[in-house]
Parts: C-alpha cells; sequence; structure tokens
C-alpha cells in the first residue's frame, strides 16, 4: 500500500506515525504489513468487507422525502491500533467517570446535596429536557442509573479528552463487533500476530450487568425497541441475540397489576429487566408523551414499585446533557473526592452572559453545540461555516442562549484511511462502552468512528462518518 | 415465544412459498414462449392469473389470444413484469421477497446466520435487476435460479434452525400457503379446461410439470393424460411434496405440534385442521365434485388462518389464563 502521499500536520496527533514514515512503535508491524499490500489486494479487501456487511444486513435507516433507505456504515479496513498503557488510563478514567455520573443521578433525584452545596446549578438541573420531575425520589436497582454508557473520547496533541457522554439510549457496539469480525477475518495473519485484546464478549457481560439489576436468579430479560424504523434497529436486533433476549416493541407488552407481561404464543409471561432502546419520551404515555404509540402505558409505575428493572433509568439524560457536561469534573472531586482521570473540553456554557459574548466574538473559532442535541444535528462547526451560516446561527443563538454551548474546535487525531489505493490521514473518535451493575465492566475496543470527508471532523453515521476497526493491544 | 416474532416467522413461511409458487408458473411459462403454440400459451396465461384471482394489465376483461407472434410477445413481457417486477401487484415476485425479507428481519432473532445471510443476499441480487435485464437470453433460468435459492433457503432452513415453536410456525406458513397455493391453481385449470371446446392434454401436461409430477404420473398411470386422473394425483397423493394432500398432512402436523408446544388447546382449531385433512384423502367423486371441494377447501384454508391468528397471534388478553 502506497504511503507516499500521507501527510502529517503537527497540528494533529497521528494514530499510526510519529514522524514522516516512522510509525509508532506498536504500529511499526502494522506498518510493514499494510506496505506489503498492493493497491489491488487494498481495493479488493474493501469490496470483500463491503459484501459482507451487505449480505448480513448490518445497515443503519436513513430517512428521507419519505422513502427508508437501508445503508451500510462505510467501514475503513485499516485498523486503528492503541497500545496497552493507553487503554489502561482510558479504562481507568472511564470507571471513574461512570461512577461519579451515576452517583450524580441517585443525588439530584434524591437529596440534591450537589446542588445544596453549589457544585452543579440548580437552575441548570431543573430546566434540563431530560430532568424528569417523576423520578424524584424514586429508587433504582443497585443504585445504578445508567447501565451502559457510550462515552465519546477524542485526541488531540495534549492528549484524550471526552467529548461527550451519552446515557440515554447510547448505540454503535454492534457496529464495534461486526467490524471486528469483518477486520479481522481478511487481516488474519496480521492480527494473530498482533496480541489483539477480544471485544466479542460483550453480549455476555451485558446480560451479566443486567442480571445484576434483578433479584431474580433467572430474570426474563427483553430488549425493548422503537421497531423496525429505527436506525439503530440491526443494533437491536444483534444485541437482543447476544443477550438471549426477546426484541420486543411496545406493542407486545402490557402492564397488569403494576407488573410488565409480554404476549407470548403460550400466554402471558412476567418481564423482569427491560433494555430499552426507546427514548424516555415515548417509553411511556401515561407519564411521559401521551401521544406515544411506540411505549407501555403504566411502565414506569411498575419500575417504581420495583416490579421491573430498567436500564437505562429514564431520566439518566440529565447527566448527559452538554450543559451539564460542564460539571463532571467537579462531580467527581465532590462524590470521589479525586482529580478526574480524563479532561473535558473546555466548555463555554452560553446562558452566562460572560461566556455568551465570548462566543459570539469568536463564532468562527469555535464549534457550538445545542445542550440537548445528538447525532451531530443544529450544530456550527465554526472554522468550516460560511459567513452567512455563522450570522444565522448567531442570531438564533442570541434568541435562546440557554440552549447552546461553545468548545474550541478541536484538533482531533488522524489515522490513515484507504483512499482508492493509497492512505490518506481522517479525522477519528472513539466510543467506548461501560457497563455499571453490581461492577463496573469495560470490553477493551470501541466503535472508532471516522471523518471519512477530507478535512472534515464530523463524525457521525448519519452525516457521512464511517467506522474503523480499533485494536487494543494486549501488554 | 412472542406473537410477534411467531406472526413473522408464520408469514416468513408463507410469502416464500408464495415466491416460489411464483417462480415454477413463471419458469413453466417463460419456457412455453419457446416452441409451444399459441393457445397453450394463452391458456398458460388465463391460468396463472385465475390462480392469483387478479385481472391482468390493460385487459379489460379478460386475456387476448393473439395470432401475430409479436404481439403476443410484447403481450407476455407485459405480464410477466407485472408477476415478476410489479410493486403495485401484492402477489409480484419482488413484493413477496420484500414482505418475507421484512418479516426475516423482524424475527431475525430466531433464524440461523446462514439463513439470513441467504435470505438477504437472494433479495439484493433480485433489487439489482429488471425485466429488461432478465429478458435476455433465456428469462427462465432468472426464474429457475431463484427457485434453486428459495430451496436452498429451505435446505439451510431445515440443517440449522433450532427446533422451537419458532421453527414450526415457519413450516405452518410454507404448507398452509402451499395449500391454498395448490388448491387455487387446480381450481383455475378445472374451471379454464371446462370452458374449452376441445380440451388439450398439453395443458395437463404442463400442469404435471409444474408440480414435477410428470414422470411420477406415466410411472403410476399411464403415457395418456385424463385430466381426472391427474386432479386425482395433485390433489391426493401425499407421497408427492407439492399435492395438495401433503400440504394439509403438514399443515394439521405442525398444527398439533404447535398445540403441545404452547401448551394450548383450541377445539375450532383442531377439528377444521382435522377435517382438511380428512378430505384430501382419496375420495369416490368425479372432476366436477373435486371442483367443488377445491372451492370449499380454499375457503376453510381461509378460515384456518384466521383461527390461527386468533390462537396464537393477537389472542384476546382477557382469555389468557395467565391473565393476573
Amino acid at each position: 500500500m502506497d504511503f507516499s502521499a500521507y501527510e502529517l500536520d503537527s497540528r494533529f496527533h497521528d494514530e499510526m506515525f510519529q514522524g514522516q514514515g516512522k510509525p509508532h512503535p506498536h504500529c511499526r508491524q502494522l506498518y510493514r504489513a499494510l506496505q506489503q499490500l498492493s493497491g489491488a489486494q487494498i481495493t479488493d479487501m474493501q469490496a470483500r468487507v463491503k459484501r459482507s456487511f451487505n449480505s448480513e444486513g448490518i445497515t443503519f435507516t436513513v430517512y428521507g422525502d419519505g422513502e427508508a433507505d437501508e445503508r451500510i456504515i462505510p467501514i475503513d479496513c485499516l485498523p486503528r491500533l492503541l497500545a496497552a498503557a493507553e487503554w489502561q488510563k482510558l479504562e481507568a478514567g472511564l470507571t471513574q467517570r461512570l461512577q461519579a455520573l451515576n452517583l450524580f443521578l441517585q443525588d439530584i433525584y434524591h437529596e440534591a446535596r450537589s446542588v445544596t452545596d453549589g457544585v452543579v446549578p440548580a437552575d441548570l438541573v431543573r430546566s434540563c429536557p431530560h430532568y424528569r420531575i417523576a423520578m424524584r425520589g424514586v429508587n433504582v436497582p443497585c443504585n445504578t442509573w445508567v447501565a451502559i454508557c457510550g462515552t465519546d473520547i477524542v485526541r488531540t496533541n495534549d492528549g484524550f479528552f471526552v467529548l461527550e457522554d451519552n446515557l440515554r439510549v447510547p448505540s454503535g457496539v454492534a457496529y464495534m463487533i461486526a467490524n471486528r469480525k469483518v477486520i479481522k477475518s481478511n487481516l488474519r495473519y496480521l492480527y494473530r500476530s498482533y496480541k489483539v485484546r477480544e471485544v466479542e464478549h460483550y453480549g455476555t457481560l451485558l446480560r451479566n450487568t443486567l442480571c445484576e439489576l434483578s433479584d431474580k436468579p433467572d430474570p426474563c430479560i427483553v430488549l425493548l425497541t422503537p421497531g423496525v424504523y429505527n436506525a439503530a434497529f440491526y443494533e437491536h436486533i444483534f444485541l437482543a441475540q447476544e443477550i438471549g433476549a426477546e426484541l420486543v416493541e411496545g406493542q407486545d407488552l402490557l402492564v397488569s397489576n403494576a407488573r410488565v407481561y409480554m404476549r407470548t404464543t403460550g400466554g402471558l409471561r412476567q418481564v423482569d429487566i427491560i433494555y430499552r432502546r426507546i427514548d424516555d419520551d415515548f417509553i411511556d404515555p401515561l407519564a411521559f408523551r401521551p401521544d406515544s404509540l411506540l411505549g407501555v402505558p403504566g411502565l414506569l409505575h411498575a419500575f417504581k414499585l420495583g416490579n421491573v428493572a430498567l436500564a437505562n433509568v429514564p431520566g439518566s439524560g440529565v447527566a448527559d446533557d452538554k450543559g451539564i457536561y460542564a460539571y463532571v469534573p467537579d462531580m467527581i472531586r465532590y462524590y470521589l473526592h479525586a482529580e478526574p482521570l480524563l479532561a473535558n473540553v473546555k466548555t463555554y456554557l452560553c446562558r452566562r452572559p460572560d461566556d455568551l459574548t465570548y462566543t459570539l466574538d469568536n463564532i468562527a473559532k469555535l464549534v457550538i453545540k445545542r445542550v440537548d442535541g445528538a447525532g451531530g444535528y443544529d450544530m456550527l462547526v465554526g472554522p468550516h461555516a460560511s459567513p452567512a451560516a455563522r450570522d444565522a446561527f448567531a442570531k438564533r443563538l442570541q434568541k435562546n442562549p440557554n440552549r447552546y454551548i461553545a468548545q474550541p474546535t478541536l484538533h482531533l487525531s488522524r489515522s490513515p484511511c484507504v483512499v482508492e489505493t493509497h492512505a490518506e490521514p481522517r479525522h477519528v473518535d472513539l466510543r467506548p462502552f461501560v457497563l455499571h451493575g453490581k461492577q463496573t465492566r469495560i470490553v477493551p475496543g470501541a466503535f472508532c468512528r471516522v471523518a471519512l470527508h477530507k478535512g472534515s471532523l464530523v463524525v457521525n453515521s448519519s452525516q457521512g462518518g464511517g467506522g474503523k476497526d480499533l485494536w487494543v493491544l494486549e501488554k | 415465544m412472542l406473537c410477534r416474532s411467531a406472526q413473522n416467522l408464520y408469514w416468513l413461511g408463507r410469502y416464500l412459498e408464495r415466491a416460489e409458487h411464483m417462480c415454477r408458473l413463471l419458469r413453466l411459462q417463460m419456457e412455453t414462449l419457446v416452441d409451444r403454440p399459441r393457445q397453450e400459451i394463452h391458456f398458460g396465461w388465463q391460468r396463472i392469473y385465475a390462480n392469483l384471482q387478479r385481472r391482468p394489465p390493460l385487459a379489460k376483461a379478460e386475456l387476448e389470444l393473439y395470432h401475430d407472434d409479436d404481439l403476443m410477445l410484447a403481450d407476455a413481457y407485459t405480464l410477466a413484469d407485472d408477476l415478476t417486477f410489479e410493486t403495485s401487484n401484492p402477489d409480484s415476485l419482488h413484493n413477496c421477497f420484500a414482505y418475507g425479507r421484512e418479516s426475516a428481519r423482524q424475527s431475525r432473532n430466531y433464524l440461523s446466520f446462514e439463513m439470513w445471510t441467504c435470505l438477504n443476499r437472494t433479495w439484493l441480487q433480485l433489487k439489482e435487476v429488471d425485466l429488461a435485464k432478465i429478458w435476455q437470453p433465456t428469462p427462465e433460468n432468472f426464474y429457475a435460479r431463484t427457485a434453486e435459492q428459495l430451496a436452498a433457503f429451505a435446505g439451510i432452513s431445515a440443517s440449522t434452525m433450532y427446533r422451537t415453536q419458532g421453527w414450526h410456525f415457519l413450516q405452518l406458513g410454507h404448507a398452509l400457503e402451499r395449500a391454498q397455493q395448490s388448491s387455487a391453481l387446480l381450481q383455475a385449470q378445472a374451471k379454464l379446461s371446462r370452458a374449452q371446446k376441445n380440451p388439450d392434454a398439453d395443458n395437463w401436461l404442463s400442469l404435471l410439470r409444474f408440480y414435477q409430477a410428470l414422470d411420477i404420473y406415466q410411472w403410476h398411470y399411464h403415457v395418456h393424460i385424463d385430466p381426472p386422473q391427474v386432479l386425482r394425483l395433485l390433489r391426493h397423493d401425499r407421497r408427492l411434496p407439492c399435492s395438495l394432500a401433503h400440504a394439509l398432512l403438514q399443515v394439521n402436523t405442525e398444527i398439533g405440534t404447535l398445540f403441545t408446544d404452547t401448551k394450548i388447546a383450541d377445539r375450532d382449531l383442531q377439528q377444521l385442521s382435522d377435517a382438511l385433512e380428512k378430505q384430501s384423502r382419496p375420495p369416490k367423486s368425479s372432476d366436477n365434485a373435486t371442483a367443488l371441494d377445491l372451492a370449499a377447501c380454499r375457503e376453510q384454508l381461509r378460515q384456518l388462518d384466521r383461527l390461527i391468528a386468533a390462537r396464537w397471534f393477537d389472542y384476546n388478553i382477557e382469555d389468557d389464563p395467565a391473565t393476573p
């Protein structure tokens, strides 16, 4: 494979090279192996990978003009490598962070000590659209509000930073495993020669975590999906299979005597644990949005009485609000009496007058996001936006500053990707998945997202991003 | 198992069986275009549309018998397109696959990996072609290949699918659809033949070919084609896998297994299934009586479908003994 046109840029950390033609020590073997491959072999491999995803139906759904289109997430077949020490640091930081977030959620829905003690502003919590009054005073199994977390992490020349925590219905783990499966079969000898840590046992870890949320020895677990039209439906099927659960829709469940049942061919069967992939708003029309047809009427009542466990618990979204995000390091110090092991990105809360002024003055340098946004929608990447787009966004911002935060444009690290027959650098991030029940579990891997267009920083699959396999190496 | 998954597997069986039926009909019809008389080709199209109870495109009342080969071929192209790729035709091959694949997608956690990839690959191939692409040089190859892929799916299912209720709902769907399609086709054949002034033995020969039963007929009976004898073979011989009797026996067996597996009994469903199975045993009746039986059989199969849905897929919660 031709790396001659591969240009390093000192502004960006490169995941493979420490200097021109000089790979990081743990990437040397990969570099040598890739150099042995001809352009035609690389093209063939890309085509094989694509065919494999297509025939296995590893897709996500995109809607446009009323037509649903099933697409595969484009995958780049060059793996990204992470040395054991790098992963160790991430793992410790992620564990610490999720512990603090669970303590924060338990706190704000009970005594709210962190608010009284001035760690997090009360109005920021209460004005958050994901804060659920209905959850105040509710006790949850193992005090676990967030059992499954997907944290977005980026690397710059200054190290790793947490970009955001996804605590409601984090997705992408099925693609992490699918990427691994297809890449390791295509780079079999290289994979074998590297000691790569496995990720395929994620399903077992997830099942064990979910089982900890129930007292029953063999609980009945279901995965609640919004249905076949959801963009992540493939992942729902995959996970249901992996954890040995029924894949149910709201119409398959009913609540009677504050217990949840599913309709089976042999009659009603009580459900003990629900891994829900439906947003809070839609999960129970009696508690949240009354027009929801996707949820189960009375589900929240059954949950509050302890008759069914929910992962993740409704109301957890308050902790992944982009405004609250700025306070996570303080939460870690407050609840765990420790310094954060993973840093946050500097965040300007536009609700503060000074931060708003700074944001408006420096709009061309900043990335502006909605506090409750996701998927790369309703955001502005200042340096890449036209003056007209910046002006339009500034007007929106001034009209409703509480809804936005701003962050400096990060110099996301880059990793080699296949472009035709040669390698070019593209920006990447990673989303590891953390599980939390009675203990915290993390598979050594992540869904590595790639901005496939040259120069682009947007890695979201719904906006032209793709995936890459991440190899976490053993010591 | 979950009611909705059971329903999806049942319908997966039905749609794939319908697709296979359509493939076999069209393959046979495409073969007749090569060297058969125009009357036989015309009869073939009439039989297909009568089987589907569908009005052919552009036909005001009934299909026209052309005396010009070019017109006949142009007509065949339009009709084949209607039956293969027309998205507004619920029974077109394209739609049978689309609905079947969707049912499979929604119950994928019950299918083996190999079953899913086999079906998905066939669907992706079908999506890539249109009639113009399959028409040259030999359209019958396309239908033969698609039928082979469906047979491969059935084989993979038999060798990889876990034998729980899911398997039995899939088989029940297959068998019920086969019985439904078979009775419709036999009824169409009998009715069209009666309407002919000089019934043509070739139309019965092609029917035997459709059922892959020509050799068996000649072996067990004789070279001379006797329509009542043909109908009796195709309807009542359980040893013939495509026969109506075989399908009805399988329906009855699967229903019995599901009663045991789901620990649920339903007297109406059991009685109807038993009655259908009994009717498929060799009769003493004439051709005319058989045609009447076929109409009744189709109606009973529709009733059976409703009872299956009411028992296992869409039952009343209040009727469920487990309701707290």
